[in-house]
C-alpha cells in the first residue's frame, strides 16, 4: 500500500495524469511514448477497487497479452492488491471465453461450436490453401493474414470506421468463415464476434456482466482490432459499464492482425467517453521527442519531456558500403565501444532490426564476439501454459516465485479436464506436482528433454484437448516444443529457458515490431534502406506506409537520448537470373529525419 | 409500494436423501412445509441448508450412511448416490447474486440459477468406494458454490427448539446489533457522544463527598505504604468506548420499559422473528445517507433520482421520503445497486414451527403480515392458523408412501382468480383443515356434513380414525377445490346429487324440468350431476368427450371408479328412496319431521301419506318450508344421530369405502 500512495503523491504534479486518476466516467485515455500509461492503469485500478466497487463486485483489465497481464498482477501486487472474486486480468479472447462464452452460451440455441474447439494453425493453412485452389487464387496473390485482417476490420457493428475492404480477401474470408463453421471449429475473431453478439441480444448476459464488472480497463487500445472495438461500443451503448481505456494511435503497428489506430481515434472522438491526453513523456529527452514527432509528420501532440530537461539528444546516420555484415560490423566495433567509453551500460542499448531472422543473425555475431545480449520479448506472450512451464522452470533451478502460485495454477488446469477436486484431492495433486517437478531436475540441463518430460508426465496435451478455457493453447504447446527441439532453444537448458526475456547487463536485440513497451538511453536501427524500410510493397499503399511510419516512430520513441541509423548501399542477391547487385539509398524516414535534424539544428552526425 | 420481490426457491430435486428416494418439486416466494410428524420436513429443510446454509461445516456437509434414503440397503458399498438441487428465482434485479453466480444460469427466462450438492463416490484402485461431496454450480461441475458464494446467498433456519432470549442477548449475534451494523453509522458521532458522556459522568467526582473519601482513601494508603512508590488513588467513572457504546442498547417492550427477559415467552418469540425479518430485508436502498456520500452519489449519471427520493434534515443527513412512488423506487433501487449497493446479499428465512408459544389469534395476525413482505420464507408448521392465512400457492404438503416421502406443492396451481378467492375465504373460514386431511369428502351442503359422518359411522369405516375430512363448499362448484387437492396430493372423492331432471318442449324450445321423480314413462331425461362431472372430467383433462359413454349407468361406473359419486335426486330424496319399503327406518324419517315441524297435524299426517305414497318431491318440500321451519340441515343434524344403515343410498356408501380403501393405500 505504501507504493500505492507513494505513486498517488507523484502523480499529483502532472494534472492530465491526475485527471485520468480521478475521473469517475468512461474515460479515453491517449497516453503518448513514456507517458506513464501503466502506472496510470496500475493506479486506477488499486483506487476502483479500494474507494468505488465493493466486493463481490470487481473490474476486469484486458491486455494484449497474458505476459502483459501477469506483469499488471505483479505491479498490483506490489501496490497491496490481494486476490479477489470478479477481478479478471487478461486477453480478450480469455475475457470472452471464461465471462460470455462459458457461464452463457450453453443457454441458447445458437450455432456456436461447444465444446470450443479452436482451429490450429496446420488447419488453418490447409483450409486456406483448400479455399485458394478452389478459387484458382495464386499463393503469392494472399497471404494468411490478409484473411484475418479482413475477416477482423468487417466485424459487424456499430462502428464508422471504414477501412478499404480487399475484395479478394473478402471473398475467401467468408469463404473461410463459412467452412471453419463446418468444421465444428471456431478462432479468436469468432470467439469475440459471438460474445459481442451475445451481449447486443441477451439483457441478461449484459446485466450479468455489468453486474461482475461495472468497469472495463482496456490496455493498449490501438493494437486490437474491430472485434474488441465493437465489443466495446456494445457495452458502451447498452450498459452502466464504465469504460477506461488507455492507448496510443501513433504506436498502432499490428495491422497484419486488424489493428487500425481509426478505432482508437472514433473512440477518442466520440461525446460517449472523456478523452484525457497524457502530454508528458518521462522516458526521452526533448531532442528525440521532437524529432519523433516530426518523424511522423505530426506536429500537434504537445508532447513534452518530464526528466531530462536540458540533455540534448544526439542522432547518428552511418552510410555503410556493402550488406547487412557490415552494419553489424560498424555496431559491434563502433557503436558498443563508443558507448561503454561514455559509461553507458549494455542493457541501456537495444538494436533494432527488421525481423526474426535479423535478430538471430545479430545474436550469432554478437555471439562470436562474446558480447553479452538478450531478447527482451518472449514470444509465448500470449500463452498461460508457457509461461507457466516458464515459471516452474524458474522455480526448479532458480528457486524464485512461489510454488503455490504455480500450483495453484496447476490445479485450475487439472479441474478444467476433470472436474472440481475436492480439498483433499487438490492436496494430494499438489503433492504430485511437487513431486513431478523434483523428478524433472534430472532433465534440466537441456531444455527439449524436461519439457517433454513435464508435458508427458502431466498429460497437458490431453488436458488442452479437454478443456474449453484452454483449448487455443495447443499450438503454443507444438511452437514451444518445436523450437526446443530443432529450434532457437536447441542448445538451451532450463536455466536459460527461465531467464528468456530477462536482461542482466545485457545488449537487448528485438524486431521493430516487439520493441513496443521497451526504453533505452541508445537506439540502434539496422536496414534503413528505402524499399526495405518501408518495404517495396508499401510505398504505394498510404495505409500501409502510415504503419510503417507509424513503426519508425515506435523506434525513435524507445531512445531516452540517441538513436543510431544504419544502412549499406549495396546489397548482392541471388536470383533466377543470376547474381546481381543491387544499389540502396537511405529510406525516407531517414531522410525526412535527417531533414528535422538538420532544421531545428539537433545534434546530428 | 416496494414489490421488488427477494431471491427464493423456485424448486427443489432430492435424490436418496433420508426420507426422499426421489421428489422434484415446484416451490414459489413463500413455502409452507405441512406433515405430519416424522415425514421429514425438517429433512427437506436440511437439504436446502445443505447446500445454503452458512453455519454449516464441512464436516455437516459430509454425510453418512444413515443419510441415504432408507429403502436402500447398504447404499456406501453399492456406489449410491446422494443428490439435492435447488433452483433460484427472482434474482435479476439485483446485482451482487448476478455477479457471483452467473456461472449457476440454467435458463434466461425465466432467469433461473441452479445450485447442486452431490454425495458421491470415487473408486479406489481396489473397486472400493472413496465417498466425497461437492456443490456447482449450473450444470458445471468444474464451478463450485462454495462459502464466498454462500455470502452473498443463503439460507437462516430458526429451529423449532429456540431460546430466543439467549440469541437477544447474544451481543456479536442479537438481531438489534446486526440491524445497526446495515446502517452508516459515523465513528465521529459516536466518539462525540461517548466524550460528552465521560465529561457528564465526570461531574460525578466533584461531589464534595465523593472529594473527601477520595482524599480518605488515598491519605490511609499511602500511610501504610509510605511516600516511595506512586501510590497515589483516585476515583474515575466509567470508561465510554464509541466501539462499544451502540452494544450497551437494550430494547425495551411497553410502556413501563420491560426489558425483554421479563416479558412473556410469546411476546419474546413475536419481537425476535420481526426482528431477523426486518434485518433480512433488502436493504439496497438506505433509508439515511450521510451527507459525504449523497454527495459523492450526485455526481454519478442519473443522480437526479437521488434529489427526488430524499430529504435533508436538520442533521444534515438525507433521509428517504416515504410516499414514493413505485417508478420512482424502482429507478432508485436501480440506482443504489449500481453506484451504492451494500452488498450484503441475501438470505432465505427457514423457521420451524413459528407458532410455538403464540395464540392462535396472534399467529394469524403476525403471519398474515409475514406472508406480504418480500423476504422469502420457508416454514414447517402443524398450525392451521398459520395454513389458513397462507397463499394457497405457498403450501409444500409432504406425505408418507411405501415409496418414502413424497412431496407435493400448489406452486403451479393455475386457478382463475375469483375460485382462488372462493377456496382462499373456505381455507380461511375452515382454519385450514383441508390441508390436514389424509383423505378428503367434497360435497355441496350443509345436510351432506352432517349425515355422511354418521353413515360412515354406522357403516364401521369412522371418519376420524383414518383423519378423512367432510368439505362442504355449498355449491357444485368442485373444480378448484379438485384441482387443489390433485396439487397438494390430498386422496378425494366427490359426491354430489344427482339432479334428475326431464326435458320438456315448449313453444320449440327445450327446457330442462327438475323437481321430479323419475318415471317409467319419462322418456328424454337426464342427471344434471352426471353432466357437471362430465364437464369438470374434461375441463381437468381427465376424460376426453369420446370417453364418456352414453348411458347412464356406463357414465356412473366410470365416474365413481375416479372417485366422484353422483346420486339421483337430492340426497334426501335418494335416503327416502332407499328406505323405500322399510317400515321401521321410514318411521325414523317420519318421527323426526312430526317433532321438529311447527305444522299442525294435517301437515304431519299429509307427510306421513306422501312418505307412504313415495311422493319424495312432497315430503321434501315440507321439510324445507318456512311452513315446517326444518330446513335440510336440521332434518339431516336429526337424522344423523338416528339412522341406521338402511338410510345410506348406496352411492354414498361407496364413495365411503372408496375413500377409505384410497387412504389405506397411502
Amino acid at each position: 500500500m505504501e507504493l500505492y500512495y507513494q505513486k498517488v503523491h507523484q502523480i499529483q504534479d502532472d494534472p492530465e495524469q491526475l485527471a485520468a486518476f480521478n475521473s469517475n466516467l468512461s474515460t479515453i485515455v491517449r497516453a503518448g511514448p513514456g507517458s506513464g500509461k501503466t502506472t496510470i492503469l496500475t493506479l486506477k485500478i488499486i483506487k476502483l477497487l479500494n474507494e468505488r466497487i465493493n466486493t463481490p463486485r470487481g473490474l476486469a483489465c484486458i491486455t494484449y497479452s497474458n505476459e502483459a497481464a501477469k506483469e499488471f498482477i505483479n505491479r498490483l501486487r506490489k501496490m497491496g492488491y490481494q486476490k479477489r472474486e470478479n477481478v479478471t486480468l487478461g486477453t480478450v479472447h480469455s475475457f470472452c471465453i471464461s465471462q460470455i462464452i462459458m457461464p452463457f452460451c450453453h443457454l441458447f440455441n445458437d450455432d456456436f461450436p461447444l465444446p470450443i474447439d479452436i482451429i490450429t494453425d496446420s488447419e488453418k493453412y490447409k483450409l486456406f490453401f483448400t479455399i485458394l485452389d478452389e478459387f484458382g487464387i495464386s499463393k503469392s496473390d494472399l497471404r494468411f493474414e490478409q484473411i484475418d485482417s479482413e475477416r477482423s476490420h468487417s466485424v459487424p457493428g456499430i462502428s464508422k470506421v471504414e477501412i478499404n475492404e480487399n475484395a479478394l480477401a473478402a471473398k475467401v474470408a467468408t469463404e473461410y468463415e463459412k467452412r471453419l463453421k463446418e468444421l465444428g471449429k471456431t478462432d479468436f475473431i469468432e470467439i469475440v464476434k459471438y460474445s459481442t453478439l451475445l451481449i447486443n441480444r441477451e439483457e441478461y448476459v449484459r446485466k450479468c456482466i455489468e453486474a461482475k464488472f461495472p468497469w472495463i480497463l482496456i490496455d493498449e487500445y490501438q493494437d486490437f482490432g474491430k472485434p474488441l472495438h465493437e465489443l466495446i461500443l456494445s457495452l458502451i451503448n447498452n450498459t452502466n459499464i464504465k469504460i477506461f481505456a488507455v492507448g496510443d494511435p501513433d504506436q498502432s503497428i499490428y495491422g497484419f492482425n486488424g489493428a487500425h489506430p481509426a478505432y482508437f481515434l472514433e473512440l477518442y472522438d466520440s461525446y460517449e467517453l472523456m478523452p484525457i491526453q497524457l502530454k508528458t513523456n518521462y522516458r526521452s529527452n526533448q531532442d528525440i521527442i521532437d524529432a519523433a514527432s516530426m518523424a511522423l509528420s505530426i506536429d500537434d501532440r504537445e508532447y513534452k519531456a518530464g526528466y531530462r530537461l536540458n540533455e540534448k539528444g544526439a542522432f547518428h546516420f552511418i552510410q555503410c558500403e556493402n550488406e547487412l555484415e557490415e552494419q553489424y560490423k560498424y555496431v559491434v566495433d563502433t557503436i558498443i565501444p563508443s558507448c561503454q567509453k561514455q559509461g553507458i551500460p549494455l542493457e541501456e542499448i537495444c538494436i533494432l532490426v527488421k525481423d526474426n531472422y535479423v535478430v538471430e543473425e545479430v545474436r550469432r555475431v554478437l555471439e562470436e564476439r562474446g558480447i553479452p545480449h538478450y531478447i527482451p520479448k518472449f514470444e509465448f506472450s500470449k500463452s498461460n501454459i508457457v509461461l507457466w512451464l516458464k515459471d516452474c522452470g524458474t522455480w526448479l533451478v532458480t528457486n524464485q516465485g512461489s510454488f503455490t502460485e504455480i500450483s495453484d495454477f496447476w490445479i485450475r488446469l487439472l479441474e478444467s479436464y476433470q472436474g472440481m477436486l475436492s480439498d483433499s484431492e487438490k492436496i494430494s495433486q499438489r503433492k504430485k506436482f511437487y513431486n513431478t517437478l523434483i523428478i524433472s531436475e534430472k532433465y534440466k540441463d537441456l531444455l527439449s528433454d524436461w519439457l517433454t518430460f513435464m508435458i508427458n508426465r502431466l498429460n497437458i496435451q490431453a488436458i488442452i484437448n479437454q478443456s474449453d478455457k484452454y483449448s487455443g493453447e495447443i499450438y503454443y504447446i507444438d511452437r514451444i516444443l518445436e523450437l526446443a527441439t530443432i529450434g532457437r532453444y536447441k542448445m538451451y537448458n532450463v536455466e536459460m529457458f527461465s531467464q528468456i526475456g530477462k536482461s542482466d547487463n545485457q545488449i537487448a536485440l528485438s524486431t521493430r515490431h516487439s520493441s513496443k513497451g521497451l526504453e533505452f538511453e541508445v537506439v540502434v536501427m539496422l536496414g534503413m534502406e528505402q524499399k526495405v524500410f518501408p518495404n517495396y510493397r508499401n510505398i504505394h499503399n498510404q495505409e500501409k506506409l502510415n504503419e510503417e511510419r507509424r513503426v519508425f516512430y515506435v523506434c525513435i520513441t524507445r531512445a531516452k537520448r540517441e538513436c543510431y541509423l544504419l544502412m549499406s548501399k549495396n546489397y548482392t542477391k541471388e536470383t533466377k537470373k543470376g547474381t546481381f547487385t543491387f544499389k540502396h539509398y537511405p529510406s525516407m524516414f531517414w531522410r525526412e529525419l535527417h531533414q528535422v535534424c538538420k532544421e531545428k539544428k539537433l545534434t546530428y552526425f | 409500494m416496494y414489490n421488488l420481490k427477494s431471491p427464493y426457491i423456485s424448486r427443489i430435486k432430492i435424490v436418496n436423501f433420508r426420507n426422499f428416494k426421489n421428489v422434484d418439486v415446484k416451490l414459489n416466494h413463500k413455502q409452507i412445509i405441512i406433515g405430519e410428524n416424522n415425514v421429514g420436513k425438517t429433512n427437506l429443510l436440511r437439504a436446502v441448508q445443505l447446500i445454503l446454509d452458512p453455519k454449516l461445516s464441512d464436516e455437516d456437509r459430509f454425510l453418512f450412511e444413515t443419510d441415504f434414503f432408507d429403502g436402500l440397503s447398504e447404499p456406501m458399498n453399492k456406489g449410491e448416490k446422494i443428490e439435492i438441487s435447488i433452483e433460484i428465482q427472482g434474482f435479476e434485479h439485483n446485482k451482487t447474486i448476478l455477479s457471483t453466480l452467473d456461472s449457476a444460469t440454467v435458463s434466461t427466462s425465466p432467469p433461473t440459477l441452479r445450485l447442486t450438492y452431490r454425495y458421491f463416490p470415487k473408486i479406489r484402485e481396489d473397486g472400493t468406494f472413496d465417498y466425497q461431496f461437492i456443490i456447482f454450480q449450473g450444470d458445471k461441475e468444474e464451478v463450485p458454490f462454495n462459502h464466498f458464494h454462500r455470502k452473498f446467498l443463503n439460507l437462516r433456519v430458526i429451529n423449532a427448539l429456540r431460546d430466543v432470549e439467549t440469541e437477544m442477548k447474544h451481543i456479536n449475534k442479537s438481531p438489534i446489533n446486526m440491524l445497526l451494523k446495515q446502517y452508516d453509522i459515523r465513528k465521529q458521532e459516536l466518539e462525540e457522544i461517548a466524550s460528552a458522556l465521560k465529561e457528564k459522568s465526570d461531574e460525578v467526582l466533584s461531589i464534595d463527598e465523593l472529594v473527601d473519601l477520595t482524599g480518605k482513601i488515598s491519605s490511609r494508603f499511602s500511610d501504610i505504604i509510605g511516600n516511595q512508590i506512586d501510590s497515589k488513588i483516585s476515583l474515575d467513572t466509567m470508561d465510554f468506548d464509541p466501539n462499544r457504546i451502540l452494544n450497551t442498547l437494550k430494547l425495551m417492550i411497553g410502556q413501563k420499559k420491560r426489558q425483554t427477559g421479563d416479558t412473556s415467552l410469546g411476546i419474546n418469540n413475536i419481537l425476535y422473528i420481526s426482528l431477523i425479518l426486518l434485518s433480512l430485508e433488502d436493504k439496497t436502498v438506505p433509508t439515511i445517507i450521510k451527507e459525504d456520500k449523497f454527495q459523492e452519489l450526485l455526481k454519478e449519471e442519473e443522480a437526479a433520482i437521488l434529489n427526488a427520493c430524499f430529504e435533508k434534515n436538520q442533521r444534515n443527513n438525507y433521509i428517504i421520503k416515504t410516499d414514493l412512488t413505485n417508478e420512482n423506487y424502482s429507478k432508485l433501487y436501480h440506482f443504489m445497486d449500481t453506484y451504492y449497493s451494500n452488498n450484503n446479499g441475501f438470505t432465505i428465512l427457514a423457521i420451524e414451527e413459528p407458532e410455538s408459544h403464540l395464540h392462535p389469534a396472534l399467529q394469524r395476525i403476525i403471519y398474515k403480515d409475514v406472508m406480504k413482505k418480500n423476504t422469502s420464507i420457508l416454514m414447517t408448521t402443524h398450525s392451521p392458523h398459520i395454513t389458513s392465512v397462507a397463499p394457497i400457492d405457498s403450501i409444500v404438503h409432504l406425505r408418507h408412501t411405501n415409496d418414502g416421502t413424497t412431496i407435493n406443492t400448489t406452486a403451479t396451481l393455475k386457478i382463475e382468480d375469483r375460485d382462488r378467492k372462493d377456496i382462499e375465504r373456505y381455507i380461511d373460514v375452515k382454519r385450514g383443515e383441508i390441508y390436514f386431511g389424509k383423505g378428503v369428502i367434497l360435497i355441496e351442503g350443509v345436510a351432506e356434513e352432517y349425515l355422511i359422518p354418521s353413515f360412515a359411522e354406522i357403516l364401521d369405516m369412522p371418519l376420524d380414525i383414518k383423519g378423512i375430512i367432510c368439505c362442504n363448499i355449498s355449491s357444485t362448484n368442485f373444480e378448484p377445490y379438485v384441482k387443489f387437492l390433485d396439487a397438494l396430493g390430498i386422496p378425494f372423492v366427490v359426491i354430489t346429487d344427482g339432479d334428475y331432471y326431464l326435458n320438456v318442449e315448449e313453444d320449440g324450445n327445450t327446457t330442462r324440468k327438475f323437481g321430479l321423480l323419475n318415471e317409467d314413462d319419462h322418456e328424454d331425461f337426464g342427471y344434471d350431476g352426471n353432466d357437471r362431472i362430465s364437464d369438470l372430467l374434461i375441463k381437468l383433462n381427465k376424460l376426453t368427450e369420446e370417453q364418456i359413454p352414453d348411458s347412464f349407468r356406463e357414465q356412473d361406473e366410470l365416474f365413481f371408479s375416479l372417485g366422484y359419486f353422483i346420486g339421483y335426486h337430492t340426497m334426501e330424496i335418494d335416503i327416502m328412496e332407499s328406505v323405500k319399503e322399510l317400515k321401521h327406518e321410514k318411521e325414523i324419517l317420519n318421527n323426526i319431521f312430526t317433532n321438529l315441524t311447527l305444522g299442525g297435524e294435517r301437515q304431519k299426517k299429509n307427510f306421513q301419506n306422501e312418505l307412504e305414497q313415495g311422493k319424495y318431491v312432497a315430503c321434501l318440500k315440507k321439510i324445507e318450508s318456512s311452513h315446517s321451519g326444518i330446513g335440510k340441515g336440521r332434518f339431516a343434524q336429526h337424522l344423523s344421530i338416528e339412522c341406521t344403515e338402511n338410510h345410506i343410498p348406496s352411492y354414498i356408501e361407496e364413495a365411503i369405502e372408496f375413500i377409505y380403501k384410497r387412504v389405506d393405500e397411502l
